[in-house]
């Protein structure tokens, strides 16, 4: 069990990459710039992958999925808020769609999964048996790992290029420290 | 400020990938308390709403 445990946290770290990478290809080939709550969401996605990627580096451990459902928790509450604004000002939807949802019902669709997903694996006893080690990780662990901070990088990239060092509140939309 | 989160994560990560378990979390720790902060400043406007 405890080898099938490691494998789902690898797969959900790979996930966790290829929405921050699938994001990032939306924003700079269809030109959605993300808002400041889509990137608080981000954050929150980044942390959710920060669990997983502890998992695979150092082994199972109940804390690895405490910093999953905190971030995902995080990453619900930011989600549901942009619904919410949404529907009570709009009394609709705003933004690009994907398989006929919003960006934000899939996150807080996803984030509500992690959190799900973190719960049960938290029932697989076994994974815990052998305690978190500091040896040698394996070359797909430390693969996994740098591949986790390039993306992660990169979406820093951007929310730099796109706030600077504010809080990015303004809602206005385009790359501030490109214009200058 | 919003990139400051950002920065934490990625510095947990690749405390991490190197093997600082400790201090990588408690680099997470920090970035979620600056979104936490982040949320809060946004969830005023709730009462703006009419739920």
């Amino acid at each position: 069990m405890a080898a099938i445990a490691r494998v789902i946290s690898f797969l959900a770290l790979f996930a966790t990459c290829a929405v921050l990478l699938f994001v990032l290809y939306w924003q700079l080939v269809g030109g959605e710039v993300p808002g400041s709550l889509a990137l608080m969401q981000r954050i929150a996605l980044v942390g959710v992958g920060f669990g997983f990627l502890l998992n695979v580096r150092f082994g199972a451990s109940e804390s690895h999925f405490g910093v999953v459902i905190v971030s995902a928790a995080l990453g619900l509450a930011i989600a549901a808020r942009q619904m919410l604004v949404y529907a009570a000002a709009n009394g609709g939807a705003v933004g690009p769609q994907v398989f006929e949802w919003h960006f934000y019902t899939w996150t807080l669709v996803g984030f509500f999964a992690a959190i799900v997903l973190a719960g049960v694996m938290l029932f697989i006893e076994g994974q815990f048996v052998e305690g978190v080690r500091d040896t040698r990780p394996s070359g797909a662990a430390q693969a996994a790992g740098w591949l986790f901070v390039l993306v992660a990088l990169a979406h820093a990239v951007s929310a730099l290029l796109q706030c600077g060092f504010e809080a990015c509140f303004d809602g206005a939309p385009g790359y501030g420290l490109l214009r200058g | 400020m919003m990139v400051l989160p950002f920065v934490l994560l990625i510095v947990a990560a690749l405390l991490a990938t190197l093997g600082l378990r400790r201090v990588s979390v408690g680099a997470w720790f920090l970035a979620m308390a600056g979104l936490l902060y982040m949320l809060s400043l946004r969830v005023g406007d709730f009462a703006s709403l009419t739920l």
